[in-house]
């Protein structure tokens, strides 16, 4: 028989592997299949899950970096202008206390010049009262009595005259000494 | 020839298609085929359930690995092409994938000392793989006609050029054929090629044993590629059933 010993060709054993191919399919469709899906499915979505929280944590992180060096920048530019600000105010205080002191100096100057002038025109004007007695009482000793009050007004005028040049030379040496002083 | 060394050389008879087989009520059954199907069906169902039970969403174990590979690329194939709403074709081409490739792998240990294994690759024998075919033949084309209506499905037979309709409809009865005879071929050939090996005497060839080791470790690469072209095609065939364009 022809039919038999081709082994191209099917017998009832088709059937038999049709239903087993079939029960098999059926299996894993109903019973293994749905489970796998639904665990690959549910690592799907915690891995979705998992990156999206790591996405949102770097933005996160890389916000607040952001925040801490915009933070450390105005803090770094606050310093710098308080530093210039207090550079400023230095220069200021100095300069303020330098002409201050300038114009102390100025001050003390000229009032120790104007006493000085003062003391002077004193002294001065105590040496003519002096001058002028001691003078009359040499020429009274020297030339006895009789001497007009007007020679006695010309000699005095004389002397405190001679006297006064002297004093104003003495003075200038005082003054120029105290130029160097300074 | 010297007739001693031609008989020195002689290969002992080599069966090629033999079955172990059983009658009832007329009808031939080949019982190896068949009780080797039932241990291949026994090894992809006891996976699956192993797999149900130890399913886990955080930390797959190996086999649970090994299924989410499979399950994910038949996936991955289907969606881009034939999209979501095909789903269902997922567990069928999973199903064959799984199944012929246990069934290509159950003939580790061919039968050295008997005129038939006691368990040949059950897809060494037609009557899997014309069921396999079968069934992929009328899916496909039952989508086809859910997807362009009885109508649609004939037209497209008769697009033009007309005078290719008969080519047409040859080519999708070949279909299920070829689908069929390809992992037959593959396998069955296998089988046949370690028995040639063997059937060498070890003082004419010395190396007899480890030719048919290489062979037989090619040959299970052979086993997983027939078992992934088969699901490749199952996919492409339903592509080809529901695409608009015609066959």
């Amino acid at each position: 028989m022809l039919a038999a010993s081709n082994f191209l060709v099917p017998n009832t054993t088709f059937v038999v592997e049709l239903v087993a191919f079939l029960a098999v399919l059926g299996a894993l469709a109903k019973w293994v299949l749905p489970p796998v899906n639904r665990a690959l499915e549910k690592r799907q979505q915690t891995i979705e899950q998992a990156l999206s929280e790591a996405a949102e944590a770097r933005e996160r992180a890389r916000r607040a970096e952001e925040e801490a060096r915009r933070a450390i920048e105005e803090a770094r530019a606050e310093a710098r202008a308080l530093r210039d600000e207090a550079a400023r105010l230095g220069e200021q205080a100095r300069q303020e206390l330098r002409a201050q002191g300038e114009e102390e100096y100025r001050r003390l100057v000229a009032r120790a010049s104007s006493e000085i002038d003062a003391s002077a025109r004193r002294a001065a004007d105590q040496l003519r009262a002096q001058v002028a007695d001691l003078v009359m009482v040499a020429v009274e000793k020297v030339l006895g009595e009789g001497l007009t009050l007007a020679d006695q007004e010309r000699l005095v005028e004389r002397a405190v005259r001679e006297l006064e040049a002297e004093m104003a030379g003495r003075g200038a040496e005082a003054g120029e000494r105290a130029e160097a002083g300074r | 020839m010297p007739e001693v060394m031609d008989r020195a050389l002689a290969v002992p008879p080599i069966p090629v298609g033999d079955h172990v087989t059983a009658k009832f009520l007329g009808l031939t059954f080949d019982l190896d085929t068949i009780w080797s199907t039932a241990l291949a069906a026994a090894v992809v169902l006891g996976l699956g359930f192993y797999l149900r039970r130890k399913v886990s969403a955080a930390v797959p174990n190996k086999v649970q690995i090994l299924w989410e590979l499979i399950i994910g690329w038949v996936g991955d194939q289907v969606e881009a092409g034939l999209g979501r709403r095909y789903r269902h074709v997922v567990p069928i081409a999973v199903t064959i994938f799984v199944l012929v490739l246990v069934a290509n792998w159950v003939e580790v240990f061919p039968g050295l000392w008997h005129n038939t294994d006691y368990l040949p690759s059950p897809s060494a024998d037609v009557n899997l793989t014309y069921a396999l075919g079968a069934t992929v033949f009328v899916l496909t084309n039952a989508a086809s006609i859910r997807a362009r209506g009885l109508r649609g499905y004939v037209r497209a037979f008769f697009v033009r050029p007309r005078l290719l309709a008969p080519i047409r409809v040859l080519e999708e009865l070949m279909k299920p054929v070829t689908l069929s005879l390809r992992l037959f071929g593959n396998i069955f050939s296998g089988g046949i090629m370690i028995a040639l090996l063997l059937a060498i005497p070890i003082y004419a060839f010395p190396f007899t044993l480890a030719f048919s080791v290489a062979w037989k470790l090619f040959d299970l690469f052979i086993g997983a590629i027939q078992a992934f072209i088969f699901a490749l095609l199952t996919i492409l065939y339903y592509q080809f059933a529901v695409s608009q364009e015609g066959h």
